[in-house]
C-alpha cells in the first residue's frame, strides 16, 4: 500500500484496509473523466452514413458510443451488428469522433423448380413451342430460338426497393460453340406469371417495356449472368404484384449468326438462378461520450 | 482556477497538469456508480431496474466460461442476442446464456446532456465536492464531482504498445490485481490515427482487423485477427473495479 496521496473509502469500509473497489477515490488510481456528450441520428443513406463529431482535444481520446437501431430508447454499446456484419461502428482520431452506419445488404437466390415443364420453355422457329427447357440462338438451319424461365415465391413486396437482380442462365447445352450468341432480355409483364406448361406459351406472353441486349460466348457448363434489375423492377411495380408471386423472363434471339445456340435441356434445371440483392438503410439514434482520457 | 480541489495522477505536478492528467478536479464528471452488482443468469434478458428516468452510462462484463468479456463480445450481435446489453430509461437489460456470470455497473451520468430529473441529494456524511455554481450541501449527485458515498470507476493500469500481427496475435498483460478486473481496450491499425474500441472491426484498413479481449484473475488478454499482416497499437485500461 502506498503511504502517500489520498484515499477515501466508501461508507462502512475502513480506509486503511479497504480493497480498491471499496474506495470511492484513491490518488493511486486514474479516473475516467467525461469531456463531452451528445446525441443524434445516423443514417446509412445520408452523408455516406458518416457522422463526424469534432472534440477539440488535439489528442485521441477514449470514448463510448451507444446506439439504438430500434429507435425505441434502447441503447447498446457500439459496435452494432448482425450475422457477422458490422452495421454501426465508431472510431476516433485526434480531431474527431466518427460514427459510421452501413446499409444492411442481403442476397436472395431463387432456383428453377424441379418441375421443369413449369419453369422453362423454348420456341424453335419452324418447330413450335416446348416446355421443359430453354434455348436461345440461331441453329445451323438458320432457325431462331426463343427461351423463357420462371421463378416462384419471390420475396419482394409490391414496389419494394432493391439493389440489383441478376439472372444466371446455366448453359448445359452448347451445340454449336463457334461464336457469341446475341439475345434480347425482357421480363414477362404479368403479376404472377403462370406455369409454362399451361395457358399462353411463355414466349408469347406480354413483355416488359424494360429490355436489354446481351451478347456473349459461353462454354458448356458455365453461367451466362445478365442484369435484369429493370425488368424485375417493372414487374414488381405492377398494380397487382404481391409478395411470393412468380416472375418470368423471356429472351429472344437477336440476330445471332447461324450455328450458335445455348440452352438447358434434357431435364436439367440446376444452377440457373435469379439473384436479388436488397439493401435496407440502417438508421439509429446514437449517444456518445468522449472522455478527457488520452489514448495516444 | 484557484479554488476547488485538484488531484493529479502520478508523475504530474498538480499545479500545471492538464485535465487529462488529473484524477480529480472540481467540475469533473466522473463515472460515479449508481448501482453495481454481480449475478448468474437464470433467464434472458436479466433486467436490472435503475429507475433514473433517463438512459445512464453503463458497463457490463460477462463470464461465458472462457474469460470475462466486455458486453458485445463477438460482434455480430443483434440487440436481443447473447452477449449484449442495452439500457433504457428504467432498466438495464442483459442478454447472456443461462449460467453465465455477469457484472454490471450503472452510472449516474446520463448518456447525453440535457435536462435530467433531479437526483435526490445524498446524506451529509463523508466528502462531497460540488461542481461550479452548486452548493455542496444541497447539490444532487449530477451536480457533484465527487461523493464518498458513491463508488467511481478507477483505473488501476493503463498502457499503450505496438505489435506486429501476422493474421493472429495474442496480447497478454499480467495485471497483478487480486480480482478479475473490468477493462476497456482500444486499438489502431498501421498508424492510421483512427482508434477503434473492443469488438469493432477496423473497416478502414482493408485488413478487417478485429480485437476480442477478456480478463482473468491474472491477465488481460486480447486476441487480434486480421486478413493481412499489419501493425496494431493497443491501449488498455485495467480497472481497479472488478468485472465479476
Amino acid at each position: 500500500m502506498i503511504d502517500f496521496g489520498i484515499k477515501i473509502s466508501r461508507p462502512g469500509f475502513d480506509v486503511n484496509t479497504a480493497t480498491p473497489e471499496q474506495l470511492a477515490f484513491s490518488s493511486k488510481y486514474k479516473t475516467f473523466k467525461i469531456h463531452e456528450r451528445g446525441n443524434g441520428t445516423v443514417n446509412s443513406s445520408v452523408s455516406s452514413g458518416l457522422i463526424t463529431i469534432p472534440h477539440n482535444l488535439d489528442y485521441v481520446p477514449a470514448f463510448l458510443v451507444h446506439v439504438d437501431p430500434s429507435q425505441t430508447g434502447r441503447y447498446c454499446i457500439a459496435p452494432y451488428g448482425s450475422s457477422g456484419t458490422q452495421f454501426i461502428s465508431a472510431y476516433a482520431d485526434s480531431s474527431n469522433l466518427y460514427i459510421k452506419a452501413i446499409a444492411d445488404t442481403s442476397s436472395n437466390v431463387y432456383y428453377l423448380s424441379s418441375s421443369v415443364n413449369e419453369s422453362m420453355a423454348r420456341e424453335i422457329e419452324g418447330a413450335g413451342y416446348f416446355a421443359g427447357g430453354w434455348s436461345v440462338g440461331n441453329d445451323s438451319s438458320d432457325y431462331y430460338r426463343y427461351g423463357a424461365v420462371r421463378f416462384t415465391s419471390i420475396g419482394l413486396n409490391k414496389a419494394e426497393s432493391f439493389l440489383t437482380a441478376t439472372l444466371g442462365l446455366y448453359v448445359d447445352y452448347n451445340q454449336y460453340s463457334n461464336g457469341p450468341v446475341k439475345m434480347t432480355m425482357w421480363g414477362i409483364d404479368e403479376d404472377n406469371t403462370a406455369a409454362f406448361n399451361s395457358g399462353t406459351p411463355a414466349t408469347a406472353r406480354a413483355k416488359t417495356t424494360a429490355s436489354d441486349n446481351y451478347e456473349a460466348t459461353i462454354s458448356q457448363g458455365n453461367m451466362w449472368n445478365v442484369d435484369v434489375t429493370d425488368q424485375v423492377s417493372e414487374i414488381i411495380n405492377r398494380g397487382s404484384w404481391s409478395l411470393n408471386n412468380a416472375i418470368g423472363f423471356m429472351f429472344w434471339d437477336n440476330a445471332t449468326t447461324a450455328g450458335r445456340v445455348y440452352g438447358q435441356l434434357n431435364g436439367s434445371y440446376s444452377n440457373t438462378n435469379l439473384t436479388i440483392i436488397k439493401s435496407t438503410a440502417t438508421v439509429a439514434d446514437y449517444k456518445y461520450t468522449i472522455f478527457k482520457n488520452q489514448l495516444v | 482556477m484557484d479554488y476547488g480541489i485538484k488531484v493529479s495522477e502520478d508523475g504530474f505536478d498538480v499545479k500545471t497538469a492538464d485535465d487529462k492528467n488529473l484524477s480529480l478536479k472540481t467540475g469533473f464528471s466522473l463515472l460515479n456508480v449508481c448501482q453495481e452488482g454481480s449475478l448468474t443468469v437464470n433467464e434472458t434478458p436479466e433486467v436490472i431496474s435503475h429507475n433514473l428516468g433517463y438512459q445512464p452510462q453503463f458497463l457490463v462484463w460477462v463470464d461465458e466460461g472462457s474469460g470475462i468479456k466486455i458486453d458485445g463480445t463477438g460482434l455480430a450481435t443483434g440487440m436481443d442476442t447473447f452477449g449484449t446489453a442495452f439500457i433504457n430509461t428504467s432498466d438495464l437489460n442483459i442478454y447472456a446464456e443461462d449460467g453465465d456470470g455477469v457484472r454490471y455497473y450503472i452510472f449516474y451520468e446520463p448518456l447525453t446532456t440535457g435536462s435530467s430529473p433531479v437526483i435526490p441529494s445524498t446524506n451529509n456524511i463523508g466528502i462531497k465536492i460540488s461542481k461550479d455554481g452548486y452548493d455542496v450541501k444541497t447539490a444532487n449527485i449530477l451536480q457533484q464531482t465527487f461523493n464518498s458515498e458513491k463508488n467511481s470507476i478507477k483505473i488501476a493500469l493503463s498502457d499503450i504498445s505496438s505489435h506486429t500481427v501476422n493474421t493472429t496475435y495474442n496480447f497478454l498483460v499480467s495485471h497483478g490485481l487480486n480480482t478479475t478486473p473490468g477493462y476497456l481496450i482500444f486499438f489502431e491499425v498501421d498508424g492510421s490515427g483512427k482508434w477503434w474500441s473492443e469488438n469493432e472491426i477496423d473497416t478502414l484498413s482493408g485488413k478487417n482487423v478485429k480485437l476480442n479481449s477478456w480478463t482473468t484473475s491474472s491477465q488481460l488478454v486480447a486476441s487480434v485477427t486480421s486478413t493481412a499482416s499489419c501493425t496494431v497499437k493497443i491501449k488498455y485500461y485495467v480497472l481497479a473495479d472488478p468485472a465479476i
